[in-house]
């Protein structure tokens, strides 16, 4: 299998976070991986030692593996040897993900997010405009 | 039951499928995108396998309401 070339004439990307990619040329395999705590507090007080992933089922759980058990035979012909695009703008990229001008092999990403939201009982809130 | 594997059946394992793509002309002019998140792909190109994977997790139990306590600390 011949890969196609791509062509962009321009590219914009305002930021990269959280084990993204961005790849610009070809590559065999992209694997990113990427664990989070996402965390709100009423009161945004924060430790920098404070997370722990083993504590949340979530950052071990396995993940359903897909198992391809067809036989198939693919042919893929390629009448236009370009892939071309004039510009390409992206405000963002996060969390294991992957932009790629190029080819590639195989992607694997994954990204494991636990979000926890903390509010104080009500009478310790400090702002209590909305409340009758 | 959810992480249980599928029992699948094969009629018939001999056949063989073949599977033809032609892939013609392709030309884009401007692309604006906002956000590429949580494993996911924007790609400019061929591949051959992709596999992407995303937890999430905002339970009810996620909200929490008392006492500041921070979180148990790092191993």
């Amino acid at each position: 299998m011949m890969n196609r070339l791509s062509v962009v004439d321009f590219i914009y990307v305002n930021s990269i976070a959280f084990s993204s990619i961005l790849e610009i040329g070809d590559s065999k395999k992209i694997t990113p991986v990427s664990t989070a705590l996402a965390v709100q507090r009423e009161v945004p007080l924060f430790f920098t030692n404070e997370g722990n992933f083993s504590a949340y089922s979530i950052f071990s759980q396995e993940l359903p593996k897909v198992t391809i058990t067809e036989n198939m035979n693919m042919n893929i012909c390629n009448q236009n040897p370009i892939i071309k695009v004039n510009s390409i703008k992206v405000t963002g990229l996060s969390s294991s993900s992957v932009m790629q001008v190029g080819s590639t092999e195989i992607i694997n990403a994954e990204a494991r997010l636990k979000h926890i939201r903390k509010l104080l009982p009500k009478r310790h809130r400090t702002h209590t405009s909305n409340e009758t | 039951m959810f992480y249980e594997p599928y029992t699948r059946q094969h009629e018939r394992r001999e056949t063989k499928m073949n599977f033809t793509v032609v892939n013609k002309d392709i030309q884009v002019g401007n692309i604006n995108i906002v956000g590429v998140g949580a494993s996911s792909v924007f790609l400019i190109g061929d591949t051959k396998t992709i596999c992407l994977s995303s937890v999430f997790d905002t339970p009810p139990e996620s909200l929490i309401i008392g006492p500041y306590v921070p979180l148990s600390p790092q191993a």
